[in-house]
């Protein structure tokens, strides 16, 4: 028996364990890894690379969450590209651009396009400027495009969100006039649900799951403050102030607002290029906040740089919540503008 | 009442005399047991120093049922402490036989566990070259293979 063990150069041990436990092993080892996997040899090669891993990383409960972000080119077309943040665990962090996932072009600069994360799903809904309406979602496994049931209306500046299962959908019901209706895609059936709901222009809404009837309605205390680019954390949705510097946050069940604390200095140093009035956005991520904000370095060049910070929140007691920033990055540099970022887990 | 103990042969024939309850925790023992009960079983495929190792892993993990209802000898979070230090402790070629081990008698947690430890031995490696060097794999890529690779890279998938 000894002398299996004096062999001089035994082969990997690895490589020769059956397939199932290779894959129980892969799937564990964080999705950016996987570039560096698959150049190991090419068994590796083809674990990491075949949709099996990923339906065994959801599991082994392995999966992970990344930052999907769209930025839009401002430099002759106005187009969005989707772009996924890579996180080494060596520290290097970058936006790579994914060309599998087509660029939607908008009329504006500042027109929205519907982006909606869903498990290891973005689903995107909107006008480009092919005047015709997009419905389609994107597999953030296999970075492919899936078409979707076409839109049941036309609508613009489209914004939208997932409560329980439905997407909401908001926009305009036109380019010019200001009445806004909203359509609920049913992300179960894969339908559009058939009613068609118009909305006032007075302000903003609550979901209220606890009533069958009026199920949304205003929140006086949510509306004191203008918010915008807001997220939602264990409940409590998150703004920036751009004037005031401050990160504001909107306990629902105490309708009262605070200020997050200890935020002083990034929120000083996200607002300081005053050149362009561009508010931070926030977007919920892994119970965390991510924070995304610009710089402009060089006006004449129309040179950005696409910052992010990651904020770890804590509630203390007496309900005061502390920001933490984990780590705060120049993800990117050039002429585009921050449109959104999405929370896939994959 | 006495424990039923049984009896572990390693490949060079060494006994080791195991509680059943303990050695029940591979499911491939508990069913040899049922099987030939009161027999030696032979593991002709592990050596001495890696049985010793799994029936280590398995007398912390073993729970007693002692009529009072089950109870761990440990807390589940001293016990994933214990974990932590039983596989950090082991080399990288007795690591990758003691998760042999774990995937051929079917012990489910310690094959997690082990699992766990060469994913993450992978995570903490810089690069493919590292990589292929810990775990003594063969590159079988032609240098024109790695680089269409390195340019399919530049983009995730």
């Amino acid at each position: 028996m000894a002398a299996r063990k004096q062999l001089p150069e035994p082969p990997s041990l690895i490589t020769s364990l059956p397939q199932d436990v290779i894959v129980d092993i892969l799937a564990r080892v964080s999705r950016f890894d996987y570039p560096a996997l698959s150049l190991v040899c090419k068994h590796f090669r083809s674990i990491v690379t075949s949709p099996e891993i990923f339906t065994r990383r959801s599991l082994l409960g392995c999966t992970e969450h990344c930052l999907y972000v769209v930025l839009s080119n401002m430099d002759e077309t106005y187009s969005n590209h989707c772009y996924i943040l890579c996180q080494k665990s060596h520290g290097e962090r970058r936006l790579v651009h994914i060309p599998s996932v087509p660029a939607i072009h908008t009329y504006f600069s500042y027109t929205t396009i519907g982006y909606v994360a869903v498990g290891s799903r973005i689903y995107v809904f909107g006008r480009s400027t092919t005047d015709r309406m997009m419905s389609l979602s994107i597999d953030c496994v296999s970075h492919t495009v899936q078409p979707l049931p076409s839109m049941p209306v036309t609508m613009s500046n489209t914004v939208a969100d997932i409560i329980e299962g439905r997407i909401y959908l908001i926009g305009y019901h036109n380019l010019y006039d200001w009445e806004r209706k909203m359509v609920v895609f049913n992300t179960e059936t894969q339908m559009w649900e058939p009613e068609m709901i118009w909305l006032d222009n007075s302000g903003r809404y609550i979901y209220n799951n606890s009533c069958v009837e009026n199920k949304w309605e205003m929140d006086e205390m949510l509306n004191l403050k203008g918010w915008q680019n807001a997220c939602v954390v264990d409940d409590v949705l998150y703004y920036v102030d751009y004037y005031k510097k401050e990160l504001r946050a909107y306990d629902r069940k105490h309708s009262c607002w605070q200020v997050v604390k200890g935020l002083e200095a990034l929120l000083l140093d996200t607002t300081r290029y005053r050149v362009e009035v561009w508010s931070p956005k926030t977007v919920s991520y892994d119970g965390k906040l991510a924070l995304f904000f610009h710089s402009l370095r060089r006006r004449e060049e129309k040179l950005r740089e696409i910052w992010c910070a990651e904020i770890l929140l804590e509630t203390r007691q007496g309900g005061e919540i502390w920001g933490k920033v984990e780590w705060c990055e120049s993800l990117a540099t050039g002429n585009f503008r921050f449109m959104k970022a999405l929370d896939v887990v994959v | 009442m006495s424990k039923k103990m049984i009896v572990l042969k390693s490949s060079e024939g060494v006994s080791f005399v195991v509680e059943e309850a303990v050695a029940r925790q591979s499911k491939i023992i508990s069913f040899l047991v049922e099987e030939f009960p009161d027999r030696e079983l032979p593991l002709t495929n592990m050596t001495s120093e890696i049985l010793r190792k799994t029936i280590e892993y398995c007398k912390k993990h073993v729970v007693e049922d002692d009529g009072g209802g089950d109870s761990s000898s440990s807390s589940s979070g001293d016990l994933k402490e214990w974990d932590v230090k039983f596989v950090a402790e082991i080399d990288q070629p007795r690591l990758m036989d003691l998760l042999m081990a774990a995937n051929y008698l079917d012990i489910p947690s310690l094959l997690d566990v082990t699992c766990q430890k060469v994913a993450d031995t992978i995570a903490a490696c810089n690069d493919e070259k590292e990589i292929r060097a810990t775990f003594n794999i063969e590159n079988d890529f032609t240098e024109e293979e790695v680089e269409a690779i390195r340019m399919e890279n530049q983009y995730p998938i």
